[in-house]
């Protein structure tokens, strides 16, 4: 396999925060700054191994489209966008009435983000149950499986990591994924792994929580 | 009658021998391409080079067509299938293959000119005909056979084969219809009036005959009826319009095919660095006729754009002193382990006095220390008397200005700008870095790149962090010879009271990497010369950098303009840093296999020009440089 110096190259963080049972906030911040330097002479191509490399201009016009098309969902409101080109950190955050509201927001704004006519079919990623919360698997034919059959896109995911922060009212019981951590005051749970590893097993980022 | 026959016959042999494709070229061209097919099939051991010869694609084409007829995309030929397979059009493969561009106002264009072995065959392999009849129009004359068309016209004179490809012009627009029924005109209306009375008046007869009929079937019948004559009649009065309009657009095409395909008595021939080019028999060249370039209205600072008015040029009546007999040419030739490319840039004689100045200096030794002649890989040295060369320039752009054609107004143009250069500080830009300087790589280096991450503490409350780690940048060093020290001095001085650079040592200030400048550039002055560097250990934590090799040294110290790349350590480089497990790429790998170091050096200019030469070496000395180079491509398109 060749392995590219973006190795340890970016990190994706993800925050879901309850205000009660229903409500809360989620926040989703993507940080390049390891990598700023190779990214910033990627920009400056058109294409690199195959894969095109889109400019300052098209990432901002993405996101600002994104943005966009999340103020329109049905519960989703405060919708906010932050954007640094130099140090390559964009974060996006929204208040959510309900967790229905927050998986159309994701897949809305996946389906803005993918040119592929196939997206995420109402996907339902987070799951409020009577006592507890879960976060589903990967369906087989989301986007991001498709992703994993690029093998050049995946070379460079290598060193990426991705990581889950989901804050709760209520004291968190038993969690069923095992390389998930419950917060010393027990009312968070974090799941960090290896973009790569969420990408090839679908079922790694699945976690039923349990409250007291 | 039989010695006149004979005389025409060996006259007309001797014609067909004598015809060489230079003769043909005018003296005036701005530029020429040229390539000879034999020595480049030759060289390449059958591998397909055709796909470098993309650039010579001049083809036209229109964006739109009203009537959504596809003879607009048909065309006499595809310039791209006559070089790439010019033997099947019958091209004489031992004769060079040239490309220029069209002089003539009105009739831009591309022209390839080329001599033919067989132009029976090459005929053969013409399109002649289109859908839209008029398109193409063929022309046997005394002068020649011709195929005009408003986008790809042929000619052949004996010998003598050429394709004119025609810039597109927006207002080229006169073929284009309008509107499918343009043979709707007024004797068609007039015929069909009539036409239509004699039906409405036997309708009217019918109807009132005292017989039965079904009104509606009956007046629908009769609205089908047409007299298909008076149609054709108006399409053949249609057809003739088009064809004198088309031979009318057509004439200033036919006129300048006639002329390419005709002996030019100033032919580029007699240019005499021309002729020492052609002697050389380059695989392949470009020679311009740098007066003739420059002096085209694009580049002309005095031309009117803005108005479409004739506008009276004042012309000057001085003679050309520095500005006359200047060309440029590069040519490439593969040899077995090597490719090399000479440039050579010929001129009068009064410039050979500045140029002598110019150059007439060596490098600063002093500017050595500053390299790590251990970790170079690769350099560029350059070594003249900026102060002299900026003497010459001052000199050549005035006489280049005062040659323009220029408006009245514009005669006092020239006279302010000497008043403005007079009134500079010569000694400030010219000597406060004297024109001596050294940019060289060393390596590849770990520099300290600070990034912002996140620590999480027991209840997953995230921090913003900043860390440091390490990134491979190449290591970069260029070292200037300092002319003035006082003014250099001051400009550091300058330079260090700007914000966006912080101060690292009393002479040592750096601009530390951001968006658009993707690495920290350090800049010192030192007692001797000026450094920008990207490696900030050169002030922190200075050593003794080693020697240059010998070989590197005496390059160096040879020449006003000397260039090398180790190509083997560039790539080890390269690999190291940036593509672990690389040799799994083929590319890569054949690049690494095959190529050897890279080098390019100047001549001292002597009284007709200066030259360079850069030569591309590889490790096989017994193959063909081209065919070597052809097969890193392959490779490359195989990743």
């Amino acid at each position: 396999m060749i392995s590219l110096s973006l190795s340890s190259c970016f990190e994706i963080v993800e925050e879901v925060n309850f205000k009660d049972e229903t409500k809360g906030n989620y926040q989703i911040t993507l940080n390049c700054s390891q990598s700023k330097d190779r990214i910033r002479g990627l920009m400056k191509l058109d294409t690199f191994m195959g894969i095109k490399i889109p400019g300052t201009y098209e990432i901002s016009n993405q996101l600002s489209e994104s943005t966009e098309v999340l103020r329109k969902v049905p519960g989703i409101s405060n919708v906010k966008c932050t954007k640094d080109f130099n140090s390559y950190i964009f974060t996006m955050t929204f208040s959510f009435d309900s967790v229905e509201a927050l998986n159309k927001g994701i897949v809305a704004a996946l389906a803005n983000s993918s040119s592929e006519k196939h997206l995420i079919p109402n996907t339902t990623i987070f799951v409020k149950t009577e006592n507890g919360f879960e976060r589903q698997a990967i369906p087989a034919d989301s986007i991001i499986k498709r992703f994993s059959k690029n093998k050049n896109a995946l070379n460079l995911l290598k060193g990426a990591s991705f990581t889950s922060i989901f804050r709760f009212k209520s004291a968190v019981k038993t969690v069923s994924n095992a390389k998930s951590k419950i917060a010393k005051n027990t009312l968070a749970v974090m799941l960090k792994e290896e973009l790569i590893d969420c990408i090839l097993q679908t079922q790694l980022l699945y976690n039923r929580i349990l409250f007291k | 009658m039989k010695k006149n026959i004979l005389l025409a016959i060996l006259s007309w042999a001797y014609l067909l021998q004598a015809q060489n494709p230079v003769d043909y070229i005018p003296e005036s061209v701005p530029y020429l391409f040229s390539f000879s097919f034999s020595q480049l099939n030759a060289k390449s051991n059958e591998m397909d080079y055709g796909q470098f010869l993309n650039a010579f694609n001049k083809r036209s084409r229109y964006s739109y067509d009203y009537d959504n007829n596809s003879s607009y995309s048909c065309e006499i030929l595809e310039i791209m299938d006559l070089i790439k397979h010019p033997d099947s059009f019958g091209l004489d493969l031992n004769e060079r293959f040239y490309v220029y561009s069209s002089n003539v106002i009105g009739m831009n264009g591309t022209i390839y000119l080329f001599k033919l072995k067989n132009p029976a065959a090459f005929e053969s392999k013409l399109t002649t005909e289109c859908l839209d009849k008029f398109y193409i129009q063929k022309r046997s004359l005394s002068n020649g056979t011709f195929y005009i068309s408003g986008k790809i016209s042929v000619a052949i004179n004996g010998n003598i084969g050429s394709v004119f490809i025609k810039k597109h012009n927006y207002y080229d627009y006169s073929e284009q219809r309008t509107s499918a029924f343009e043979y709707y005109d007024s004797a068609y209306i007039s015929e069909k009036s009539i036409y239509n009375k004699q039906v409405d008046s036997a309708f009217y007869e019918k109807l009132n005959n005292g017989k039965e009929y079904n009104y509606e079937e009956e007046a629908s019948a009769m609205r089908e009826t047409t007299d298909s004559s008076i149609i054709k009649r108006a399409i053949e009065r249609d057809e003739q319009r088009r064809l004198e309009a088309t031979l009318e657009k057509y004439k200033e095409i036919q006129s300048l095919m006639e002329s390419i395909v005709q002996i030019q008595v100033n032919n580029i021939g007699k240019n005499r660095n021309f002729s020492k080019l052609l002697s050389e028999s380059p695989d392949a060249f470009v020679f311009t006729n740098s007066l003739v370039l420059l002096n085209q209205e694009m580049f002309n600072p005095f031309s009117s754009y803005s108005s479409r008015k004739k506008v009276d040029y004042v012309l000057s009546n001085q003679s050309r002193v520095l500005t006359k007999d200047i060309s440029t040419y590069y040519s490439i030739n593969f040899e077995n382990g090597k490719a090399i490319v000479n440039f050579a840039n010929t001129y009068s004689e009064s410039v050979f006095k500045y140029l002598k100045k110019a150059y007439g200096v060596k490098q600063d030794k002093s500017l050595l220390k500053y390299i790590d002649g251990d970790n170079l890989i690769g350099y560029m040295s350059i070594a003249i008397n900026a102060k002299e060369m900026a003497k010459f320039y001052e000199d050549f752009y005035t006489e280049m200005l005062e040659f323009y054609p220029k408006r009245e107004r514009d005669l006092n143009t020239i006279s302010g700008i000497k008043l403005f250069y007079s009134l500079m500080d010569k000694e400030v830009l010219f000597n406060t870095l004297d024109g001596r300087m050294i940019l060289a790589c060393t390596g590849f280096a770990d520099i300290k790149m600070k990034y912002t991450t996140y620590n999480y503490d027991d209840d997953f409350e995230r921090t913003e962090v900043t860390e440091e780690r390490f990134v491979k940048q190449p290591r970069m060093v260029l070292a200037a010879s300092i002319g003035n020290k006082e003014n250099a001095q001051k400009i550091f001085n300058i330079l260090k009271s700007f914000t966006v650079f912080k101060h690292v040592k009393e002479n040592v200030i750096t601009l530390y990497a951001d968006r658009d400048v993707p690495f920290n550039l350090y800049i010192a002055l030192m007692d001797d010369a000026l450094i920008l560097t990207n490696d900030g250990n050169m002030f922190m934590n200075p050593i003794k950098n080693s020697k240059l090799k010998s070989e590197d040294l005496k390059y160096i110290m040879g020449h006003n303009f000397a260039f090398k790349i180790h190509s083997d350590k560039m790539l080890e480089g390269v690999r190291d840093s940036y593509f672990k497990g690389a040799e799994e790429l083929p590319w890569f790998a054949k690049m690494m296999a095959e190529l050897g170091n890279i080098q390019m050096h100047d001549n001292k200019p002597d009284k007709n020009g200066y030259t360079a030469t850069a030569i591309f070496n590889l490790k096989d000395s017994s193959s063909n440089s081209l065919y070597i180079l052809l097969k890193m491509m392959q490779a490359k398109n195989g990743f």
